[in-house]
């Protein structure tokens, strides 16, 4: 151990690569009981989810209504996940060193991509069309179909590229020092790497370019999914600053999830000495900034709308914020209630919360606020999937009633709900299972930029900056 | 980037302070074509307001043209100070350095040149008074609060306050270094100017807080001022204005053609006050990069706005979208804007060989820029053009002489106010500079010797 001057103890570091190289291969990959325990438990509640999903098919798909909480489960899963590895792109892309152990645990989340795949086979299928609609995709027979499928497949495929890319000197260590049946799996995924100076050159372009890639699919399949799985089937609802809330709110609330989930492996995935005070210091300025952004986003479509006045636009504030003025009681106002839990949390409480300086300069206080923010995001697509799906209305200049009866999710909806979670959390324990949490080669390259020096009266840290 | 030339604390003021203390021909050179702009803009805002509007392309019901359209150029530009400095100070960017004072001055410099447009626009400008105070007690007339034209001047005189603070906090040590190196008149001002600054540590630490507090509190600011401007379309119910995604796609195209002005200003500074030892190829690299996503970002809100203009199909926005791109002389300028500021600078951008460029990067940083003024034209003009909704209102705007004169002059403004800047301060700063040289440092990797930084932290780390 070792202790700052304020009398801090930190955990001491691993004085060499090769006891780095111990800890992340062997310790950290270790499967348990615990373990297998949980990884059977998600299995079975994947296995359950995907049997909610074919049942809910096999009940019909003519009548899109009925696949409102459906569409709520999809998009929020979808929006919680899929922005995650942008934590560990953008950062690399700012060539901010304090990512480096953290970035793995966020690429992992590409992993995701497949399971999303999967389910959004049904919500595909139980898309209206476009017929009598406003689209994008203006009179295309096969939109929005076609379209939002092969964007959502380029997607997933770039995220999975982009993570074996990212993974594969971990994988030769895994084959160079692991045992047993990951050892196997990596040394057939290691692709013959031996980290040769060109390897490593094109490895270090082959991340930039599938980079690159992710964060541009990212930004397109949010601006599809957005205006064709909500805007489209609302009449008078044109909306541009809308796909770009989408993908942003997705950005914030995946900081959010990402930044808990590195609590939990904090707190008990023994990697404490990986995800430090630093990082949820710096993850947390991240998280102030999206949040700031999610009102920036919102405002900007807002004020407009409630500006202009124009009565096709009221209709649309109407049901996605404050209900059919026509109800006198508040409380019997649906999108009222979700609308204040969405911006009673992903903003207000997370901005009162986030903008301290000891909140984010702490391990606790950017993880509640990532919980508070995970929470909120759920009213927001809520508020946005519940009351789209919920319009029978087809065609039109402006929307003519609020839907008021939007009902609860049955038990498939939440089993279909839990069944995605768990899916995407088997896929990352399971790749786990394989290379570690905490990216080994990029933090044997961290030991060997940064030192420790004498500075002035005390000591500071250099790092060496060799691009 | 951390592999900077090894200079001495007298060295850099000499090599930073040389424009303070002379008067060489070069500066001189520099400061003569902007002034003679400034003055055939002077000459031509003087016939305007002898004359009055008629004498502009004005007409109903295009009654906003090259003034409201260089007014937003400026105002976006005004924005690289702050997306420089703020950001790059909070993110503790080391290149910032020597770029950080000449965009915070040129964001003073373009705010006040912005300014002056609705001014002359008001045609008679005493007049401009009546929208922002009451002037009729008696008949309970009042300025519109509600409008954004209200808005506008109260947004911009608080980013215009806060942007002169910005940079004369960071401007106090070096006041105080001419100071002490000044004699007689000068030594006087700049001792004014200093207010006593000594260099003790709490004023280093006063001065340090300052500017991150600063840093904070103005990036809100500077989002709201051009997100206010893009209201004074968006908030009207203009086809093709009344856009949701206006004020995120004005502040990004704000910055792209901001931070490429820094881009231009870097070079200029390079070539007329002989700064290679301050300004190297890595600043033109780094800010290479950061205009890399700057566009691409710009992109994604062009591309929001551009394809939703289709999504209702409306009959007025169909109009405007036709004009936009099928009518001359808006479809070669949709053509070279799209060009100049993403198409040609981006290809060129991701070759690092081009960002290490000086001179492709200046004249890359150029072609934005005039894709930047272009965009504004192309989303401006046209709108007003087709605003009403019968064809027999409809009306082309053609710009008059004097209008391209004063936007011509606009330009020149800005580039003699920094000139003249530059004459009284050093537009890089020399206690940045000093500060980085304490900060460099090498780190020993196998056989190599790899340029480092050092960086401040509490916590030893273990990894």
């Amino acid at each position: 151990m070792t202790t700052t001057h304020n009398g801090h103890e930190a955990p001491g570091a691993p004085a060499t690569q090769e006891e780095l190289t111990q800890e992340l291969i062997h310790d950290a990959r270790q499967t348990g009981p615990r373990m297998r325990r949980a990884l059977w438990i998600l299995a079975l509640l994947t296995a359950l989810g995907a049997t909610a999903a074919i049942l809910m098919m096999l009940g019909g798909l003519d009548d899109h209504t009925r696949w409102k909480y459906y569409a709520v489960a999809y998009f929020y899963v979808f929006s919680l996940v899929m922005g995650i590895p942008m934590a560990g792109i953008g950062l690399r892309f700012a060539r901010a060193q304090w990512r480096r152990p953290t970035s793995r645990a966020a690429e992992l989340f590409a992993l995701a991509g497949p399971v999303m795949l999967v389910f959004f086979l049904p919500i595909m299928a139980a898309h209206p069309g476009l017929e009598g609609r406003n689209s994008l995709w203006m009179d295309w027979r096969l939109g929005p179909w076609f379209p939002d499928l092969i964007m959502l497949t380029a997607f997933v495929c770039i995220g999975l590229a982009f993570i074996y890319v990212s993974v594969l000197p971990d994988l030769a260590a895994v084959r160079d020092h692991g045992n047993g049946r990951s050892r196997n799996i990596a040394a057939s995924l290691a692709y013959g790497w031996i980290g040769t100076a060109r390897q490593w050159a094109m490895h270090k372009s082959a991340l930039g370019i599938l980079g690159a890639m992710y964060i541009s699919a990212y930004a397109m399949t949010h601006t599809v999914f957005a205006t064709d799985f909500a805007m489209v089937l609302t009449p008078g609802w044109k909306d541009p600053i809308f796909p770009a809330f989408h993908a942003v709110t997705g950005l914030q609330m995946g900081l959010g999830l990402f930044i808990v989930v590195q609590f939990a492996l904090r707190k008990w995935g023994g990697l404490a000495r990986y995800f430090e005070l630093e990082q949820f210091w710096a993850y947390g300025r991240l998280l102030l900034a999206l949040t700031l952004f999610w009102f920036y986003f919102f405002w900007s479509g807002f004020i407009l709308f409630w500006y202009g006045r124009l009565p096709h636009e009221q209709q649309i504030i109407a049901l996605l914020a404050f209900g059919d003025p026509a109800i006198d009681n508040l409380l019997a106002r649906p999108q009222l209630w979700m609308f204040v839990g969405a911006i009673g949390l992903s903003f207000i409480t997370a901005f009162l919360l986030i903008m301290w300086n000891p909140v984010r300069r702490s391990i606790l206080g950017p993880a509640v606020v990532g919980v508070v923010i995970i929470i909120g995001n759920f009213f927001d697509r809520l508020r946005i999937y519940v009351n789209t799906w919920s319009i029978e209305q087809v065609g039109g200049h402006e929307l003519h009633e609020i839907p008021t009866n939007i009902g609860y999710p049955g038990l498939l909806e939440i089993l279909v709900f839990i069944g995605m979670l768990s899916a995407v959390a088997l896929m990352i324990l399971l790749a786990s299972r394989v290379v570690p949490f905490v990216s080994l080669w990029e933090t044997r390259e961290a030991l060997l930029l940064r030192v420790v020096r004498p500075f002035g009266v005390g000591h500071a840290h250099i790092v060496a900056k060799p691009d | 980037m951390q592999d900077r030339p090894v200079l001495t604390a007298s060295q850099i003021n000499d090599e930073l302070l040389w424009p303070v203390f002379e008067l060489r021909r070069r500066h001189v050179l520099a400061f003569l074509p902007p002034f003679i702009l400034v003055m055939a803009g002077a000459v031509a805002v003087t016939i305007l307001i002898w004359q009055g509007l008629w004498i502009t392309g004005l007409q109903r019901p295009a009654f906003w043209g090259f003034f409201i359209v260089n007014f937003v150029f400026w105002i976006g530009v005004s924005h690289a100070g702050t997306m420089i400095s703020s950001i790059l100070r909070l993110t503790q960017a080391e290149w910032k350095r020597p770029i950080t004072r000449a965009a915070e001055v040129m964001t003073v410099f373009a705010l006040v040149t912005s300014l002056i447009h609705p001014v002359i626009h008001a045609g008679r400008p005493w007049r401009i008074i009546y929208w922002l105070l009451p002037y009729d007690f008696t008949r309970g007339i009042w300025p519109d609060v509600r409008s954004p034209l209200v808005w506008d001047p109260v947004a911009i005189t608080t980013y215009l306050t806060g942007s002169i603070l910005f940079v004369f906090t960071a401007l106090i040590p070096d006041f105080a270094i001419i100071r002490d190196q000044s004699t007689g008149m000068r030594r006087t001002i700049y001792g004014a100017l200093a207010m006593g600054w000594r260099g003790t540590p709490r004023q280093w630490q006063l001065q340090g807080i300052f500017g991150i507090l600063m840093s904070a509190l103005i990036l809100p600011v500077f989002v709201s001022v051009h997100s206010i401007v893009s209201w004074d379309f968006a908030a009207s119910v203009v086809p093709a204005w009344h856009v949701t995604v206006y004020a995120p796609y004005f502040v990004i195209g704000a910055v792209h053609s901001g931070v490429s002005m820094v881009l231009t200003l870097m070079a200029f500074m390079r070539w007329i006050f002989k700064l290679e030892n301050f300004i190297w190829e890595d600043h033109f690299d780094a800010v290479g990069r950061l205009l890399i996503f700057i566009a691409t970002a710009w992109l994604f809100f062009f591309f929001l706005d551009f394809a939703f203009s289709f999504y209702t199909r409306e009959e007025q926005e169909i109009a405007v979208m036709e004009r936009r791109l099928l009518e001359w002389p808006f479809n070669a300028i949709t053509i070279i804007m799209v060009m100049t500021s993403y198409v040609i600078p981006i290809p060129l951008w991701l070759n690092r060989k081009v960002r290490r460029n000086i001179a492709l990067m200046f004249w890359t940083s150029i072609l934005v820029n005039i894709g930047m003024w272009l965009e504004r034209f192309f989303l401006i003009i046209p709108a007003i053009e087709r605003k009403q909704e019968l064809t027999f209102l409809w009306a082309n705007y053609v710009p008059s002489l004097t209008e391209s004169v004063i936007v011509l002059a606009s330009f020149g403004m800005v580039a003699m106010l920094l000139i003249i800047f530059a004459k009284l301060v050093p537009l890089v700063p020399a206690w940045e500079q000093k500060e980085g040289q304490v900060f460099r440092s090498e780190v020993q990797i196998g056989e190599v010797t790899v340029p480092a930084i050092v960086r401040e932290s509490e916590e030893p780390r273990a990894w």
